[in-house]
């Protein structure tokens, strides 16, 4: 398990982060949201290893990460760009690779490399930007690493390849035991594909969530009235948007009161529609959160 | 503490450069005493007086590094600038911050490549140029020059150099900085003590030169190792001590050194205040001093002093601007 225990970090005089705590547990994937500059980065480099915070700790199984630096052989952070690695060449990589994780299953990774249609040869710096984002994760996913941390894995990249990552990784997920951190500002890749749901706003941890419990605890209803749309629901519950007499409302499961102000004013229209994560983080964060 | 996985990640990275510095001391040395030989022939066939006279110098002139001394300074701070700046300039950095091995290792590392490069290249230019002359019909000749000290002197000013060129990239957040900075400190001392020597001159203060000046002046002039003249003055202990320190300063610094920062002119921004002082300080003299040394000799003592004191306004103005860009980089 990752244990990030009362992180605090400021850098340039700003706090970055500000006691952020939270567990990653074991073959869970847990998304890290916020806007830009909310700290996920900052985060990510924290756990592993490359920055120390100024207060609080990191563990990884039970180890602190900045005193047992070799507790990093269980983690592999892959950046959002591979600068890194562009000397490289593909067959350079593996070899150094299996220096520094023991567990590297080089079999596996040249499988994936003919899977995804990659050349087995050739600099890395050659790959296209998709390639090169696919390749960092068959890399990642090649050490056996028990926990992969993945800065916005799928920005600034086109549909199909995003597509062709995301589904990488879902499987990848299933097949084997690990343990997935994803950093992203996009709600709805998140939302098909993590358990859990760690919110940064402004450097603190906002609210974490549990998808599994997450849909069940909130309702969005669209209603309509004959009249205007009442200002005791614009002024006393969260309306997700509203456009003249119609209205989305968010309500969590048991608000019979939120659900009685709504049917008090005899809407015309009153419906249940399916939920999205978008939906409730525009609610909990004040509409701020997301970013397309 | 040794890892293969590091020194394959520093020779991968620093291969050029580490090529760059064998290749340049080949050129000084075998390759010299080849190119001498001839000329060597031909003397001693059509000039032999002259050869005479000339032998013994002939033979020390290519047991000394000449100017290729200051390109292979050059070459072992750029190569300190390659393993400890080079990778603060690039995403390389969190890639090896993220591996599993300590900063202490990832230090010992990169300064053990390093030193083993400069070591391992000297001694083999050296001593295939030795072997060279030792082969040919000049031995005879090898027993004016005092091998001992030709061999340690340069070798350990490469290594006093290198070991500050790290200790500066430990402080330094990316390698301009780290060069920049390592070219400016290497002289400092000098340049410092020249700075207030000609402040208090201006100002009618009349300073005699002693020991302390001449420690500074002579002993603490890294590069006045490389020159034969100078080898019977100066103890090898000095720079061997100033080795020794700069590397257990980088180590510790290396260890402490805030990776957020990394890419910036300075790793430390605790450092800023002392920068945004002494760049002024130091361009405000050197500003007045050559202001005022352009007075003509006949001129008045206010005079000269009224144009210190506008070159060093002028010069902190500039320098003010400057530094302040610079460290808001």
């Amino acid at each position: 398990m990752i244990e990030v225990k009362n992180v605090t970090k400021s850098i340039h005089k700003n706090d970055v982060l500000n006691h952020v705590q939270f567990n990653v547990r074991p073959g869970t994937i847990t998304g890290v949201v916020g806007r830009n500059g909310a700290g996920k980065t900052t985060l990510l480099r924290i756990i592993s290893g490359i920055i120390k915070p100024d207060s609080g700790e990191v563990f990884i199984a039970n180890e602190n990460i900045f005193s047992q630096p070799r507790v990093k052989r269980d983690v592999v952070f892959v950046p959002d760009s591979t600068d890194a690695l562009k000397a490289y060449s593909i067959k350079e990589i593996v070899k150094f690779y299996k220096e520094v994780y023991p567990n590297f299953d080089e079999t596996y990774y040249f499988d994936l490399l003919e899977k995804f249609q990659f050349k087995k040869s050739g600099k890395i710096k050659q790959l296209s930007k998709g390639q090169k984002a696919l390749f960092s994760l068959i890399l990642a996913f090649s050490t056996n690493a028990k926990y992969i941390l993945l800065d916005e894995p799928t920005d600034g990249l086109d549909v199909i390849i995003k597509r062709e990552i995301l589904k990488f990784i879902a499987e990848e997920v299933a097949n084997k035991e690990v343990s997935i951190m994803i950093s992203s500002h996009r709600l709805d890749e998140l939302e098909k594909m993590a358990d859990h749901i760690v919110v940064l706003k402004e450097g603190t941890v906002n609210s974490e969530l549990e998808m599994e419990t997450l849909k069940e605890d909130y309702r969005k209803i669209q209603v309509a009235y004959q009249e205007q749309f009442p200002e005791d629901v614009l002024q006393n519950l969260e309306v997700l948007s509203q456009n003249g007499r119609v209205g989305v409302v968010l309500l969590e499961a048991d608000d019979a009161e939120g659900e009685a102000i709504l049917k008090n004013y005899e809407p015309i229209l009153y419906e249940e529609l399916p939920l999205s994560l978008e939906d409730i983080f525009v609610t909990k964060l004040g509409g701020e959160l997301y970013v397309s | 503490m040794f890892h293969k996985a590091l020194w394959m990640k520093e020779w991968k990275h620093n291969l050029l450069v580490s090529a760059g510095f064998l290749i340049t001391l080949l050129l000084a040395y075998p390759l010299m005493a080849f190119m001498q030989f001839e000329t060597w022939r031909e003397w001693k066939q059509f000039n032999p007086e002259i050869w005479e006279q000339q032998k013994a110098s002939q033979i020390q002139f290519i047991f000394e590094p000449n100017f290729f001394g200051m390109i292979l300074v050059g070459l072992v701070i750029l190569l300190a600038g390659f393993l400890i700046g080079l990778e603060r300039n690039t995403k390389r950095h969190d890639f090896s911050m993220a591996l599993p091995y300590s900063r202490k290792e990832m230090f010992i590392t990169k300064y053990a490549l390093g030193l083993l490069v400069i070591t391992i290249s000297y001694n083999i230019a050296y001593w295939l140029m030795y072997f060279a002359v030792y082969q040919s019909e000049f031995a005879a000749l090898l027993s004016e020059v005092n091998v001992s000290q030709v061999f340690w002197y340069p070798l350990v000013t490469y290594l006093v150099i290198y070991s500050f060129a790290m200790f500066i990239g430990t402080i330094s957040g990316e390698i301009k900085s780290q060069i920049a900075l390592t070219l400016i400190f290497l002289f400092f001392p000098q340049g410092f003590l020249m700075l207030m020597v000609g402040f208090l001159e201006v100002h009618g203060a009349s300073i005699s030169n002693n020991a302390f000046m001449e420690w500074i002046t002579q002993d603490l002039l890294w590069p006045n190792y490389l020159s034969p003249f100078m080898f019977d003055h100066l103890n090898l202990i000095t720079p061997v001590i100033a080795a020794i320190l700069f590397t257990v300063l980088a180590l510790v610094i290396y260890e402490k050194s805030p990776s957020e920062y990394s890419g910036e002119f300075l790793m430390f921004r605790s450092l800023h205040p002392l920068f945004a002082f002494g760049i002024p300080l130091c361009s405000a003299l050197l500003g007045g001093l050559f202001l005022s040394s352009l007075v003509p000799y006949n001129s008045t003592e206010i005079v000269e002093i009224t144009l210190f004191w506008l070159g060093a306004l002028i010069a902190l103005f500039f320098s003010w601007k400057i530094t302040k860009k610079l460290l808001n980089r």
